[in-house]
């Protein structure tokens, strides 16, 4: 299953080719009293090379194309069936009517308030401790790495059991605030956050630009804005797009916290309106692929395209 | 960052920072100036682990705690006894059995794309459609996902539906959405990508070398697969499966929307436990949380140490 990247080089004929067997074929007379004999007979060469080049060429295609009708059959359904009603066919007004309901307005917009909160606390926590490490504590590096990637352990559900039976009874009054979810927000998508952020300033050389700085004059805060933070923005701008598409998906801490956002929503119009929830799912994901592509877009100006999920780490 | 020596004296010490007591009350006249300056360099890094200390490990620690204590504040093993009831144990087993099923099938099937891709002579836009599809799908944990398989194969879905015209076939009595296998579906849209992504750099570091070096030998191209490639990518690919466990062991929101919690797994329980202001039972909840996050541990605790093997062959690539 698993075979090299394919090169037409000499190497795959030499099993049978007289000619480009010839050197080794010296070679391995040299080395030993018996003449050397190609492993693979000469006789279904025609055959297994009509094979090979079927497994080179048109099977990673067929398998490509498979998967890609495959899995766009179910986005697809979701868009038809979110789209149609038995009655009137084609229609959008029910996605129209509900936007007009102030429950769905506020859903909304609490999910576009906690998405860009998360987005800035997140930074305002990582960037200025990465960078501080980077410069002063470099030992403390490899302890906040594991630190960071310990929400991919404890699962949100996990987490908000522990936030409800220790947290909550500490401030009951903070949670009943929708700010109260940024805190978890920000941890659920920390590792990415301190990734991105972390392989940046790796190729900085972040000491060198201090210095530099600071011998034309700059502070400690100029130099932050004015020279790292302009380093490090392709890195933030691809980050925070997965982190836009994570925090706005969440429904687990959301729901079991009991506030309202577009996922709980979602979930809630599934108890009644399938096809309304469909339809919203439907632009989630038409939404979630946009931003994806513009991931991919301005990771790859970078040369860092494959680090395009979460968990590429 | 003026801020962190505020929070250093509110009274939570940082392990990091143990230096900063007797340099701060200048009680220490003879410690060396390097050391005063290391523990302001490790006072900055308070802030970083001090939100994860605060908002992470105390709540997960004292819940695990809990799960052993109990009403009158005694040490018990009762609520871990408890989950020994049959709809508990369920539940685990429910659980053990999805992620054990949707990561050996996502594993096996992602790989296989995985290959597809890296073999890839074809058209650039076959290749960035896949890319682009995988990384959305393997982000797709959500409501959207289980909406969408509602309208693929539920009751009403299109698929079922059309089956139903054309054949009188009944999907819907075959696989419900909401059963075990519906949600088995649903899993294996996000693992199969997820797989898929994780195992191309691996993919990627098969050295054209191994199979010329074992060729060279003598040995046939399934005999290299076996006792070169896939020995050397074992620890990449069964890190990548066991992250792929893991992923859909935790998983809540899509089989929380496909089936409500009419689903017996342990997320989905645990839901259940907590909706609501009122705890039912707290000892059991926290007992359930603690066996999760258990499971979670070995798992991405396995992981890890997997991928330190990995890189020894990756290094540089």
């Amino acid at each position: 299953m698993t075979q090299p990247t394919y090169t037409p080089s000499p190497a795959a004929g030499a099993l049978v080719d007289p000619d480009l067997l010839a050197p080794f074929a010296q070679q391995d007379l040299s080395a030993e009293p018996r003449p050397f004999t190609p492993p693979a007979p000469s006789a279904p060469l025609a055959p297994l090379a009509a094979k090979r080049s079927f497994t080179k060429h048109a099977l990673p295609r067929i398998i490509l194309i498979t998967f890609l009708v495959v899995a766009i059959l179910p986005l697809a359904s979701v868009g038809v069936f979110g789209f149609t009603n038995v009655v009137d066919g084609f229609t959008i007004a029910p996605v129209l009517e509900l936007f007009g309901e102030a429950k769905a307005v506020k859903a909304v917009t609490n999910t576009v308030v906690l998405t860009l909160l998360t987005v800035v606390i997140g930074y305002a926590l990582v960037i200025p401790t990465l960078v501080w490490m980077h410069l002063r504590a470099p030992k403390l590096l490899p302890a906040a790495e594991t630190a960071s990637l310990l929400p991919y352990v404890i699962p949100a559900i996990a987490l908000v059991g522990g936030v409800n039976l220790v947290l909550r009874p500490l401030a009951p009054g903070f949670f009943v605030s929708l700010y109260s979810l940024l805190p978890f927000y920000v941890l659920m998508t920390l590792p990415f956050m301190f990734r991105t952020i972390d392989s940046g300033l790796r190729a900085l050389d972040l000491p060198t630009l201090m210095r530099a700085s600071e011998s034309l004059g700059c502070g400690i805060f100029t130099t932050f804005f004015r020279v790292v933070l302009p380093n490090l923005w392709p890195a933030i701008v691809s980050g925070s797009l997965l982190v836009v598409m994570m925090s706005s998906g969440e429904l687990v801490m959301a729901s079991l916290l009991l506030h309202t956002t577009f996922p709980t929503l979602l979930v809630e119009l599934g108890q009644s309106q399938v096809r309304l929830a469909a339809a919203l799912s439907f632009i989630t994901i038409v939404g979630s692929w946009l931003l994806m592509a513009a991931m991919v877009f301005a990771g790859s100006r970078r040369g860092t395209a494959h680090r395009a999920t979460q968990f590429s780490i | 960052m003026p801020d962190t020596l505020t929070a250093e004296r509110e009274g939570q010490p940082h392990r990091a920072a143990p230096a900063a007591q007797p340099a701060a009350a200048g009680a220490a006249p003879a410690a060396p100036r390097w050391r005063l300056r290391a523990a302001v360099n490790a006072l900055g890094t308070l802030p970083y682990f001090l939100f994860i200390g605060v908002f992470l490990v105390v709540p997960v620690i004292v819940t695990t705690a809990k799960a052993f204590i109990g009403a009158e504040g005694e040490f018990t093993l009762a609520n871990f006894a408890a989950l020994g009831e049959a709809q508990y144990r369920n539940a685990f087993m429910n659980s053990i059995n999805l992620s054990l099923v949707t990561s050996v099938i996502g594993a096996i099937v992602g790989l296989v794309l995985g290959w597809a891709l890296i073999n890839l002579r074809g058209p650039a836009w076959l290749d960035r459609c896949v890319t682009s599809l995988a990384a959305v799908a393997s982000q797709m944990g959500g409501p959207p996902l289980a909406y969408a398989f509602i309208a693929f194969i539920g009751a009403q879905g299109i698929l079922t539906v059309w089956l139903r015209e054309l054949f009188g076939f009944e999907l819907n009595q075959v696989i419900p959405v909401s059963s075990f296998w519906g949600i088995v579906l649903a899993y294996l849209y996000f693992q199969i990508p997820l797989m898929t992504i994780l195992s191309i750099p691996a993919l990627q570091g098969v050295r054209r070398e191994w199979l010329d070096g074992g060729m060279s030998l003598g040995a046939g191209r399934a005999r290299i697969l076996f006792t070169v490639t896939l020995p050397i990518l074992a620890p990449s690919l069964v890190g990548g499966f066991l992250l792929l466990f893991a992923n859909a062991f935790s998983g809540y929101a899509a089989a929380y929307a496909m089936a409500g919690s009419g689903a017996n797994l342990v997320p989905i329980l645990i839901g259940f436990f907590l909706s609501g202001n009122v705890l039912v039972n707290q000892g059991l909840a926290s007992a359930l949380i603690t066996g999760m996050v258990a499971i979670m541990l070995v798992a991405m605790g396995l992981r890890s140490l997997l991928l330190k093997r990995a890189t020894r062959w990756s290094a540089g690539s």
